[in-house]
Parts: structure tokens; sequence; C-alpha cells
């Protein structure tokens, strides 16, 4: 799908990240920063939890974790990223964790890239 | 004063107590309630759950465990005082504005809870009363203000307008002039009519009496009244701690003098009046005036201008950031009191950026555990003009719902503890909660349970993540809803009101009605205007007319041996009769009991006595019959034609009632003519 190619090059959706932008009005970088912060602090507990529920065999726990990242990623444009988080969730509510822990390596290399085009946008 | 009070009542716009208040009075004012009911009750409103602790806790001393449940409140407190205290609490969230121009709503409450406090605690230093009870009855006293100022907002401006600030006994003399009661009155009414202990109602009455001499009945009353009275002194010195006037605190000194206290005490007092009144002030959201220390400088307390809407639980009141601006303005520094209350007023409207013209600004709770979806969430509705609050889950949703009442609340569906299905839910159990237009927020995969999130009472749902214009439009669609609702109350209003008024007149016109209910005959008020009618035509013009009284014979006897049913009939039967045999000019009508008068408009007393007579006969010759009773009922009547010697219309009738009894004299079932009249030509 077209939405499928622009995420490969990119980690980020440009679209979403110009209208945070707007939201912000005058002090609109502002808005973009105090959310990326946000987003840089959440995240990384979320990751681990997930990762400690696949380990734990706990579907539940993990479908909780994959829920909310997949919120925060939605609204920051890290399409691919809640495209994953989503797989996750589903898979998680299904009950069955078979093939969780390769997404969320996926996942976690997922982060990086859009970690460092987020610190990108943001400089 | 029952009966100005019961108008006051009529009109529906009397202070009452809202939601779980409402509620509690109904349950106290069955005989059967249990400390559980109320428990019940108080906790299914966080808000006041919040305050009945508070008031727990601060009734007893420090050292002994904190009050932590609505029940172990009930045991330490008494069931009659949460239930007071509930009451009190939820009349102040159901008035804090209002249309009376010369009455501040703000000031008011900010001055009542000073008085609650004060009065709390002169009550716990000197052991006068239970300190909570003082508490109500301070909070209290000055409701019958507030009332006037909800039923009547312009006549009291106008009353308040006229007299001078401050003097009481001007005051009820006004108000009484103007409503036919005083405030105090009022209250007392009002404390009895929501079911207060008498012992509260009577202090407050007696508090605000000019008559300083009345003394009340109840040893109990007495004492609250005391602490009432050093409550007044005590608020004279508190709430004027920027501005301090000496007399004020001699005043107190005076009024301490008996009492056991230590000298620093007074002083200790004040401050602990003042730091719980600001305390007070902050857990009600009302902006308290400067509550400085008494020993504080005047300059330090205007900052207290920014306290706006008082946060509950994690609130984030985003928006009103505006307030401080507003206590800041230099112009005003010396009005610094009362720019401080009207503040939450004004960031109200300073507080959202410029509407778009054809929306209003909405007060919307945006509630989400993800902090970035909220964040970008509440910018979005903010970007739109609206007032957002937020919460992070729905257990503080649902507090600050009911605490700050929004027009929406946007929620997500999945978050830990209260989900969105379970805030909406619990919403919709309250009254203030069923009116809240509620957007559920949904994931991918929750679709298919829609009907169950309709079924659990949300009125619109938007799929995640969210396209900002479709969340906007849903706003807009919201707020149609919204103020449809609006309307409808409105509407309701003005119903109720007309109902009030259509009652009142009802009553009016019931007076002023034409019609004997008995008979259907014209009754005696319509009687006389007739009469006075045609006895200024006769006296101007020298119309004559001319009176026919009639008596019905014996009508006791029927009364005592057959009942007052028979008694009726016979009544009935006759005025039928007579009205059925007179003629035109003759106007028949039932002056009372067994009275009738038939009015011979421009007869002579020779016509008037012809239609005597035919009246006479007709009615000696119908028999009635009902039950065991079968006979003629018999008439006895006396002519009298209006005289030129005649000074008043009571001559003429009082000539009518003379031959009516000499009918009677000459064995009844005849008529007279009065003696003196003009010889028959």
């Amino acid at each position: 799908m077209a939405n499928e190619q622009v995420t490969q090059s990119n980690p980020i959706d440009s679209k979403v990240i110009d209208s945070l932008r707007e939201l912000g009005g005058d002090d609109g970088g502002e808005l973009l920063k105090e959310l990326v912060n946000l987003f840089l602090t959440d995240t990384p507990p979320r990751l681990s939890a997930m990762d400690a529920a696949e380990k734990s065999k706990d579907p539940k726990a993990l479908e909780r974790a994959a829920h909310s990242l997949k919120s925060s990623c939605a609204n920051l444009g890290a399409v691919r990223m809640s495209e994953i988080c989503k797989k996750l969730e589903m898979l998680a509510k299904s009950g069955s964790l078979d093939g969780a822990a390769d997404t969320i390596v996926l996942s976690l290399r997922e982060y990086e890239a859009v970690k460092s085009a987020l610190l990108e946008i943001c400089r | 004063m029952n009966k100005n009070f019961d108008e006051l009542k009529l009109t529906g716009k009397l202070p009452t107590p809202a939601g779980v208040g409402m509620q509690i009075l109904r349950l106290t004012q069955t005989d059967d309630f249990s400390s559980d009911d109320i428990a019940r009750a108080v906790a299914t409103d966080p808000a006041l759950t919040g305050r009945v602790l508070k008031m727990a806790n601060s009734a007893v001393s420090a050292s002994i465990k904190a009050v932590v449940t609505v029940q172990e409140a009930l045991v330490r407190l008494g069931v009659r005082v949460v239930r007071n205290v509930a009451l009190s609490f939820s009349l102040i969230s159901a008035h804090r504005e209002g249309s009376c121009k010369s009455f501040d709503f703000s000031k008011f409450w900010s001055d009542a809870l000073l008085e609650g406090v004060a009065a709390s605690a002169a009550a716990r230093a000197f052991r006068i009363a239970n300190p909570p009870e003082a508490y109500v009855v301070g909070l209290l006293r000055g409701v019958g203000r507030l009332a006037f100022a909800c039923v009547h907002p312009d006549r009291y401006a106008s009353v308040l307008g006229k007299i001078d600030r401050g003097n009481e006994n001007e005051l009820a003399a006004a108000e009484t002039a103007e409503f036919g009661i005083s405030h105090g009155e009022l209250a007392e009414a009002m404390l009895n009519d929501w079911g207060m202990p008498p012992t509260h109602s009577a202090a407050v009455a007696a508090v605000l009496s000019s008559d300083r001499s009345a003394t009340p009945r109840s040893e109990a009353t007495k004492k609250l009244v005391e602490s009432l009275r050093l409550a007044g002194l005590i608020a004279r010195v508190v709430g004027s701690a920027e501005n301090p006037n000496p007399e004020d605190r001699e005043n107190l000194d005076k009024a301490l003098k008996t009492r056991e206290i230590a000298p620093d005490g007074v002083k200790q007092l004040l401050e602990d009046v003042c730091a719980e009144w600001k305390g007070w002030s902050e857990t009600l959201g009302l902006g308290a005036r400067p509550s400085t220390s008494t020993a504080e400088k005047p300059a330090k307390s205007q900052d207290t201008g920014s306290i706006k809407t008082a946060s509950v639980a994690n609130a984030t009141p985003v928006a009103p950031a505006a307030a401080p601006k507003v206590a800041a303005e230099p112009a005003k520094v010396a009005e610094a009191a009362r720019v401080a209350v009207a503040a939450p007023a004004a960031a109200k409207v300073e507080a959202a950026p410029v509407p778009v013209a054809t929306s209003r600004v909405m007060d919307i709770l945006a509630v989400d555990d993800d902090g970035l979806s909220l964040t970008v969430l509440t910018r979005h509705l903010e970007s739109a003009g609206h007032r957002v609050w937020s919460a992070k889950n729905g257990k503080d949703a649902l507090a600050i719902a009911l605490e700050k009442n929004p027009h929406v609340i946007v929620s997500d569906w999945n978050m830990p503890v209260v989900g969105g299905l379970d805030l909406c839910r619990s919403l919709r159990r309250y009254d203030a909660g069923r009116r809240i237009y509620f957007v559920l927020l949904t994931g991918v995969g929750e679709e298919d349970r829609i009907v169950e999130a309709f079924d659990a009472g949300i009125d619109d749902y938007i799929p995640k993540p969210f396209r900002p214009r479709l969340l906007l439009a849903r706003v807009r669609a919201a707020q149609r809803v919204v103020e449809l609702q609006e309307q409808v109350d409105r509407d309701r209003l003005i119903m109720e009101r007309q109902v009030a008024e259509l009652a009142v007149l009802n009553r009016r016109f019931q007076e002023m009605s034409h019609t004997d209910a008995l008979t259907g005959l014209a009754n005696r008020r319509y009687a006389m205007e007739r009469l006075h009618d045609d006895w200024a035509n006769f006296q101007r013009k020298g119309i004559v007319f001319s009176v026919v009284m009639m008596d019905i014979d014996h009508f006791k006897q029927v009364n005592d041996q057959y009942g007052h049913d028979v008694g009726d009939i016979v009544l009935q039967s006759t005025a039928n009769l007579l009205r059925k045999h007179c003629r035109e000019g003759e106007m028949v009508c039932r002056l009372g009991g067994e009275e009738f008068l038939v009015l011979c408009s421009g007869s002579t007393a020779d016509a008037a006595m012809h239609c005597a007579e035919r009246l006479r006969k007709r009615c000696a010759e119908t028999i009635v019959e009902f039950g065991s009773f079968r006979r003629a009922v018999t008439i006895s009547l006396g002519v009298a034609e209006a005289q030129a010697s005649m000074k008043t219309l009571d001559e003429l009738l009082k000539a009518a009632d003379e031959a009516v009894y000499r009918a009677k004299e000459g064995g009844r079932n005849r008529s007279e003519a009065a003696l003196p009249t003009v010889p028959v030509g």
C-alpha cells in the first residue's frame, strides 16, 4: 500500500508533525518538544513492560502495554511503530504469545529509528 | 409569615440543595432511614465525600486517628450532623452564581463560610455548642438573603440599593416592606422546610432578630445563638484583616472578657479561623477573599486572587491561567478583596482563546491514560476555543465531572482501574451526570463492541487515531444537543413559573368568582356589586329599583332532621325554582345560607311584590323529593323599593330584611312589603 511505502523510508509521518506544529500555534515548536519529551520518557518503560510480559507469559499485561504505546505512536506520526504495537496488541488479545518475542525485538529496533528521527525534527 | 414563605416557594426558585443533597434530604424525611443509607448517598458524590471527611477530621483533635470513610465520619459526627453538612455543601454547589445585580454571590458564600468557620471555632474554643452544628448554622444564617436574590433578583437589588450596608434592622424592615417577610424569618422557614432541627432554625431567627430581648426557648438554641454572636464578632475582625477597624477588635475583646482564654489565645483563635476559612474556600472552589493571617501584610494577600477553579484529585485545569492578571490590575489594589472574589468568573471568560464565530465555549473533560494522547486531545479541543479539564483515569474523571459539570466528556475506552464504559455508567447514575454528552474514543478492534458502549450510555464515538476535524465536528454536534437540552431546561423553568403563577391566579379567580358553587346562582359578592350599581343609578338618575329578600322556611329543621345532604338538595331545588320563575330584569342571587335575594332593576315595590308572590306560589306548590324527604319547601319574602329618603343602600336592605321578619312572624309562606314605602299609585 502507498502508506507502507512512505513509512519504509521515514519512521515518522511528516504530515502529522506539521499538524502538531500548527496545533501549537505561535509556540508550535514548544508543544512538539513537549510531546516528544513525553514520548521519550513514557516509551522505554512500556517497551520493557512488553518484554517482561512476554517473558512471564502474561498476555494481558502485554496487551495493555502495547495498547498504550500504540496510541502514543499514532499521535506522533510513528506509523510503522504504531502498526507493530497494534500487531502485538491483537496477538496478546487472542491469548497467544506466538511470535511475540520477534515482534518485540522489531519494536525495539523501530523505536531507535523513531527516536533519532524525532530528535532530528526537534533540533 | 408562612403565607409569604409559601408564595416564595411557589415560584420554584428558592435555593434548594442539589443532587445528592436533595436525595439525603428526602431520605432523612422518612422515619426509618439508617446511617448506612446516608453513607451510601454521600459516597456517590466524591466531592461531597471529601468535604464530609474534612469536616469529621477538623471536628476532632489532631491526636486522634484520621477519619477516612464516610461510615467513620457518621460515627464520629453523628448522622444528623453529616446530613446537615451534606445539605449545606450541596446548597453551595448549586448556587454560586445568580442574576441579582447588587448581590455578590461569591462574596456571599465566602462570608457565609467565614461565619461558619468562626461559629465552629467559637463553639469549640469555649465549649459552647457542638462545633459542626455551629458550623452549619453559621453557614446558613444568611440564606434568606440568597433566597431573595434568587427569587426576585431585580426587586431585591433595589431593596439593597436603598439601605446602608451592614444595617441589619434597616434591611429587615425594607425586606418586610417589599416581600412581607425578612431574610431572617425566611431563613427560619427554609431551614424548617428542609427538615433541619428546630434548634437550628430558631437560632438563625434569633440571631437575626432585632429584638435582642427575645429569649430563645431551648438551651441548645441559646448555645447556638451564643456561638453565632461570637462568630459575628470574630468574622468582622478576620474578614477585615487587610483594613482593620480597631473597634471590631475592641468589641470582640469585650465579648471575650468573661471567657477563659489566654492573652495570646485570641490571636491564636483568629489565626486558626483565618487558616480554616482559607482551607475551606479552596476545598469548595470559592475564591476566598484576602485570606491573610491576621499578622500578614495586606500586600501579600492579593495573590489569593489566583485561587480559581480549585482542582480535585488530579484535575488539571488547563485553561484558566488568566486569573492572576485580573487581580494584578494596579488601579484596583484598594478593591483587591472584591476583585479576588470576582476572579473565578473572570477567568472563565478570559482563559479561552477567542472562539470561532458560530461556536461557543464549552466545558469539556478529556480523559486518557496515555499522557501524550491526552495532551494532543486537550490541545485540539482548546484550539477550538473550549475550556478543557483533563484526567488520566476514569476515577479522577468521575470526581472532576461531578465537581465541574462539563458539557461534554471525551474519553478513551481502555484505561486501567476505571475504563471509559464504567465511567459512563457511573455518570449516568447521577442527575448531573445524565446530562453530560459522552463521546467515547474507540481503538481498533473495539468497533464490534460499540453496541455495548451505547448500552452503557454513550452519545457518540470517534475511532482512534482521530482526525482533528472529525473530533471538532463531533463536538459541534454535541453543542447542538447541549443547547437543545438547555432550551428544554429553560422552557421547563418558565413552565414551572407559569404553573406557580397560575395557581396564584386560580386562587384569586375563585375568590373573585361570581358564582355560588352549590346552587350555581350569582353569589353575594356579585349581588352586592349589582346592588351598588343600581343604587348609584337610582341616586344619580332616579331609576327605580326594588329588592325581594327571602328565606327558606324552617330550613334549620331540615338540616337537623335530614342532615346536610338533604339541606343542600333543598337549597339547590329552591334555587332552580327561583331561577326558572324569574323574569327579565329580575336577577336572583344566593346571599348565603338559606337566604336569597332578587334584584328587580327598574321595578317599583308593586311590580316587585308580583314577582315575590309568583316565586312564593311556585315554591309552595312544588314538592321536593329526596330519600325520606318529601314535601314543598316554602319561603318567606320581604319587598322593599329604593326611596329618596334612604341615605344608604344598607337602609334599603334593612327594610327588606325587616319585611322578611314580619312575613315569618305572620306565619311564613307569605310576602310582606317594607313599611315606609310610598303609597301604591
